[in-house]
This record gives structure tokens, sequence and C-alpha cells, in this order.
């Protein structure tokens, strides 16, 4: 069928001034313009959406939200010391998934959208336990594991689970679907080499990177987004497009540093080392 | 409250309906008289007024801002060592 057919083209407002438009086999940013007859300013209409051009709708959603957060800071060389503050983040985030899922697929049982619900219900006992992933990663690094996490809790991670929280919160918590889309799609450009270069940090027969696996190109995260792709294809076109921006939304959020920076090695290290001396003690 | 260009269109286009030397400055000298009805005019932009008949209609091809997805967002390279904001 050609890319313009109407039911393989999908669009949606991703911000005042951003349309992300796409067909089974891209996407575009459309910058919408007030001087034409723009044939994307109304809202898409019709349902289903097709399930290829709604992925790119979806990858366009995510791309334009990391745009948005703009270049951050280069980050610190990863190390040992670095990858310990990268799993207090992942555990804040991995920690409060299934319970905030499950409040999700009670709304949508609610409301009487079953396809939703059972999303949410699979993907609360997909998530379950991955917090504990971070924690062994941790202990694994000879770390008081459940004192680091209470310790170091990353803005960014921090922010996120706020912005899960208040989508979790509204009557028809379709914001869930799209963090949930977000998060996973990002998480697949960790691959194989990324945890590669994790692990080659980590001391020798040292494991800390089963949380990281879980939540990369390895893991299981490929199937979950191709999972999503399909439930949002099935949505109406309002829900289709009220999620893609919610998508980028959540994608800059979670690109966007905190407005302190990167904290330093030394307060890490002296924070590390708090606690190894309260964990002797 | 201000006018939208859609707002500002409108009063042109009426305003060349019935005015025929207004039409033709309109044509022949477009950034002028869009600068003189309040309407913001970039710099190395050319702006031309096409007029529909009865027997002829112009539809404009929008162009697009380029292609977005999360494979080109770091132009091949690879992961930095943290994803940003963790």
């Amino acid at each position: 069928m050609s890319a313009g057919g109407a039911a393989t083209l999908e669009w949606a407002a991703v911000g005042p001034d951003a349309v992300v438009v796409a067909t089974p086999q891209r996407a575009w940013l459309h910058r919408p313009d007030p001087w034409a007859a723009d044939p994307f300013r109304d809202p898409m209409t019709h349902a289903p959406g097709d399930r290829a051009a709604t992925g790119w709708l979806l990858e366009g959603a995510v791309a334009v939200g990391v745009r948005a957060a703009g270049r951050a800071p280069a980050p610190p060389p990863l190390s040992r010391l670095r990858w310990v503050w990268r799993l207090a983040g992942l555990y804040h985030l991995t920690t409060h998934t299934p319970g905030l899922l499950r409040a999700a697929e009670a709304k949508f049982r609610a409301a009487g959208r079953d396809a939703l619900a059972d999303w949410a219900a699979d993907k609360a006992r997909d998530e379950a336990g991955h917090d504990r992933l971070a924690l062994r990663d941790l202990r694994a690094l000879g770390l008081p594991a459940e004192a680091v996490v209470e310790a170091l809790k990353p803005p960014v991670a921090q922010a996120m689970v706020a912005r899960f929280r208040a989508a979790a919160a509204d009557d028809l918590p379709l914001g869930v679907v799209a963090y949930a889309h977000a998060v996973e799609r990002l998480a697949l450009r960790a691959d194989a080499a990324y945890v590669a270069r994790v692990q080659a940090c980590m001391p020798r027969g040292v494991d800390a990177t089963r949380c990281l696996r879980v939540h990369s190109a390895a893991g299981t995260d490929a199937g979950h987004v191709e999972d999503n792709v399909a439930l949002v294809a099935g949505l109406p076109a309002a829900e289709r497009s009220r999620i893609a921006l919610a998508v980028r939304d959540v994608a800059q959020v979670s690109s966007t540093p905190s407005a302190e920076g990167h904290v330093s090695d030394a307060w890490l290290a002296g924070v590390l080392e708090t606690l190894g001396e309260v964990g002797q003690s | 409250m201000s006018k939208s260009v859609q707002d500002i269109w409108r009063d042109i286009t009426t305003k060349a309906w019935d005015d025929a030397d207004f039409r033709r400055r309109l044509e022949e000298d477009t950034p002028s008289v869009l600068e003189e009805h309040g309407l913001p005019v970039q710099s190395g932009v050319d702006y031309k007024v096409v007029a529909d008949t009865d027997t002829l209609r112009h539809l404009v091809l929008l162009r697009p801002a380029g292609d977005v997805s999360v494979a080109q967002l770091h132009d091949g390279e690879p992961l930095t060592d943290e994803n940003a904001g963790f």
C-alpha cells in the first residue's frame, strides 16, 4: 500500500510546534505551517492505527523528546563507582513499577478497558522483582545494597518515578502505557557491546549487570516494545495521539540532566565510605 | 489580543478581492505587504502569492522538517558511559 494511504498514516502533535508524521516505513518531524492549509493541523481520527505506522509514530515521539532535552554535559567516564550510581537509579525506577502497573490495571478494568488492563497485568508480572536484580548487582560489588539505594537517589530517576506515579493516578491512565513504552524503547539503546563495556569496569568475576541485561536489547524489552505498539495501534485515534504526546514528555524527562549536573566521583566515594563505616560498626 | 497569521491572511485575502491595486502589489511585492500587515517575514525566505481561479487550484506541498528516530539520535555513536540524566 502506498505510504500516503489514509489507513497507514499516523500523526500526532507532540508539542506546540511539532507534529510527528509516520508511515509504516519512517517518521518525520513536521513543523505546522500557519501559512498553509496544513493537512496535519487537525488530529487524526481513524481507528485502529496501522501497527507499523504506529510504531514509527511512537519512535518519532521518543526521538523528539530526547532531542528536546538537549545535549547533556558529558558524563564522567564509566567506572565501578559510576555504575553504583546507575544501579541506584535503576533500583528506584524499577521498585515502584509493579505496584503502579497494578494500580493502572485496576483503573483500566474499572473503565471497562480490558485490553489495557490485561496489558498492565502482564507487565506488572513481567517487571516484578527487577528491583531485586539491582540490589543483587550492588551486593555483588560488595556493597550494603539497601543502604546504598537509601542514600543514593538520582534526581532524574526520582523525576521519572514522579511522572509514572502521576500517570497512574489518572482515571484512564494512558500515560502509564506511554511511560512504559518510552522507557523500554530507550532501554534498547543498550546493546551487547554496551553491556560488555560496563562489565569490563567491574572487578574480575563480579556480575553486576543483571538489571542492565534485563533492561537492554539483550533482554525482554524488545518484545515489550512490540507489545506496546500492538496495544497502542488498537486504540482510538485520540488515545494514540495522547499517548504519543506523553511518550515525548517521558523521553524528555528521562534525557534531561539534573539541574545540579552530574554528581562527582568524590561525593559518591564519600557516601559509600560512610556506608561502609556504618556497615562495619 | 493579537491577531493570528490566519486572521491577518483573511484580512489580506478580502482586501485583495476588493482592491485590484492592492492585489497587484501583494503579488509583486509580497514581503512588503506582509510586513505592513504585521506578519513576520524571515530574511532568506522567498514568499510567493498564487491565485486560484475557476479553472485552477493550487495545492501546497509542505516541507518536512526531517526524519526522526531513536537510532539516529547519536549519529551512529554508541551510548555514552551513562544514559544522560541518570
